[in-house]
């Protein structure tokens, strides 16, 4: 295979699950369907090309525009930063762009690191090694206290299931949406006031859904995941993003209702309530570590949040359990977007609350 | 006259006499990083059956990160993407069954013949399952830690006389240049007859690709659960026999920063 011929990009292969990171471009010459990877030495010379088995995760990312490249004798590189435009070029073409975009990177001081040696910048380096100092520092912070838990025992169930999530219906600000770098930055400044520390990345929306609800739906996705809370959830500690789910609208709503009741409680207001949710049902299959049928308290949290910490840490996608505000319905928690497989809208539904905490919905198209 | 055979045949006879090379050096074990995830889920690297011995082993390398994708694999192989080295604290692993001084899987597959005659026992290349004997095998063939880390051989390394394993070996050991072989050829395989558990008594470090470090909770799991050291590399690219140099290259500035070459 020559360098000489022209190239298409046909996909790019994360480093790792999420942005930001560097990824592996992949190609395909021109007339041929053989997809390959440049062959890349330690002083960045492009030696020729490889044809290798891909790693199966993360997945390639095939959505991408067309481009077409003529390497004359310069390897390409690809950095996926958390702004939709990916950087892609050759090392003196991509440097400044990289170079803007590594010092954003202080949540993320080990991509941070890596954008700073490959643009061989000492002052950022420094930056970033700082900041790894803080994050190894944060690190052991979350489950000092928490009971040990031996995965290895934790059962397992196989499920195939559609599980439906309320999302409240109000506009949200995306990040797609954001075409400046002063609007990102002033989306990532309100980030920090209201959601504490971002301390994972955003999944890659990664999963088939109508070509008209595709955005939304990942908002939806992605938000759940980004945003933990200063009081965690029931299986994620404090910060930590986590994506529920019921398995039936019947579980959803209970759900809603009863964090509603005890939100108006805490703030010594009525519970009633009349309020608009979007409906988006999810396809979800795979491994789930299997909780149901376990009485959890509804009111605490503390020993659910370190299990599924415990379980984030093993790989575990995530936890299927019985909904203690309604045992009849099961529901899940997900720590890992790639255990779903699609989503799509399935309507608006209208939760009514009475003061006396009992609720009903309707759902409308 | 099976004395006789055993002396001159057997290298363990030999590397008796050598003195151990201290430190004892930490127990390795190379995969990519898909199959490392498993194993996290696994808690442990499990037994997978074996065709050379025809037994369930876990396969680790003394010292150095070798890499050991499949045993029928050459080294030519490009499935190493994004190469993941556990790093095993020696007194941890227990139930070492076989030790050989180089990856059996090539010896297995022919690819020592241009050193080891083919009708070669690999018995006889056999050194005794501890880690001191191991150690001793460093020392004679490489005469420090270091040496052998880098694949060098000791400058005094000679074989006694009419003695074709430790000849055959020192030959395959000082070869340079293009050889169908890698590292492995060198490297000390470890063979284990039991699972080995990923815990904080058992891992000292892991290297890894540098950014994998961003997941809050594979971060927390090696530092927090495993109290382990993290080794991180960069990539920019995936180039899977430069990701393996620099797995090497981070290694050895670990183990050199931990006295232990």
């Amino acid at each position: 295979m020559s360098a000489d011929a022209a190239f298409r990009l046909s996909g790019l292969l994360p480093i790792r699950e999420a942005a930001p990171c560097f990824a592996t471009p992949l190609f395909v010459p021109d007339g041929s369907n053989r997809e390959c990877i440049q062959s890349i030495d330690r002083e960045m010379n492009l030696l020729g090309f490889i044809e290798p088995t891909l790693p199966t995760r993360p997945r390639a990312i095939r959505d991408l525009p067309s481009r077409t490249v003529e390497f004359a004798g310069r390897p390409y590189f690809a950095f996926m930063p958390r702004a939709p435009e990916i950087v892609f070029g050759p090392a003196d073409e991509i440097g400044d762009r990289l170079r803007s975009e590594g010092l954003r990177l202080a949540d993320f001081p080990f991509v941070q690191r890596s954008v700073a040696r490959f643009l061989a910048d000492d002052e950022l380096e420094a930056e970033a090694e700082a900041n790894i100092r803080r994050k190894l520092d944060r690190a052991a912070a979350p489950m000092a206290d928490a009971p040990a838990l031996d995965v290895r025992t934790v059962p397992t169930v196989a499920v195939s299931m559609t599980a439906y999530r309320l999302t409240q219906a109000a506009r949200q600000v995306s990040a797609l949406e954001l075409t400046t770098p002063e609007d990102r930055d002033a989306l990532a400044a309100l980030e920090q006031l209201t959601s504490g520390p971002q301390r994972d990345a955003p999944p890659p929306p990664n999963f088939a859904a109508p070509a008209d609800q595709h955005r939304q739906l990942s908002q939806i996705l992605t938000g759940a995941f980004r945003y933990g809370g200063h009081a965690g959830s029931r299986f994620a500690p404090p910060a930590r993003g986590a994506f529920y789910a019921a398995e039936t609208l019947d579980g959803a709503a209970a759900d809603v209702a009863w964090h509603h009741a005890r939100m108006a409680e805490a703030l010594g207001a009525s519970p009633a309530l009349s309020r608009r949710f979007v409906v988006s049902a999810w396809t979800i299959e795979g491994e789930l570590a299997d909780f149901a049928r376990m009485a959890l308290d509804p009111n605490d949290f503390a020993q659910t949040q370190a299990a599924g910490e415990r379980l984030r840490r093993a790989r575990f996608s995530g936890v299927l359990f019985d909904s203690p505000y309604r045992r009849s319905e099961r529901s899940v928690c997900l720590f890992d977007p790639a255990i779903i497989n699609a989503g799509r809208l399935a309507g608006v539904l209208t939760l009514q609350v009475g003061a006396d905490g009992s609720y009903s919905y309707d759902v409308s198209a | 006259m099976a004395d006789y055979g055993d002396r001159h045949l057997n290298l363990m006879r030999t590397l008796e006499a050598a003195e151990p090379c201290a430190p004892t050096m930490p127990l390795t074990h190379c995969t990519k990083s898909e199959y490392f995830f498993d194993m996290i889920r696994e808690g442990a690297i499990s037994k997978r059956p074996c065709k050379v011995f025809g037994e369930e082993l876990v396969y680790l390398f003394y010292g150095r990160p070798s890499y050991r994708p499949y045993a029928e694999t050459a080294n030519t192989s490009l499935d190493a993407f994004r190469p993941v080295a556990l790093l095993f604290r020696p007194e941890a692993i227990a139930a070492i069954r076989r030790i050989h001084p180089f990856d059996t899987g090539a010896f297995a597959n022919g690819l020592y013949g241009h050193f080891i005659p083919g009708h070669a026992r690999m018995q006889n290349y056999e050194i005794r399952p501890d880690l001191e004997a191991a150690s001793k095998s460093v020392s004679f063939f490489f005469g420090s830690n270091r040496n052998y880390y880098l694949g060098r051989t000791a400058p005094g390394a000679s074989a006694p006389p009419a003695n074709p394993t430790v000849s055959s070996l020192l030959g395959m050991f000082q070869a340079r240049g293009l050889s169908e072989v890698d590292d492995r050829r060198s490297a000390i395989e470890v063979q284990v007859a039991a699972d080995v558990k990923l815990d904080s008594d058992a891992i000292m470090a892991i290297c890894l690709p540098s950014d994998y470090c961003e997941d809050d909770s594979l971060l927390a799991l090696i530092t927090e659960d495993w109290k382990a050291d993290i080794i991180g590399y960069d990539i920019y690219h995936d180039s899977p026999m430069h990701d393996m140099r620099e797995v090497m290259a981070r290694v050895k500035d670990y183990l050199e920063a931990k006295a232990l070459l």
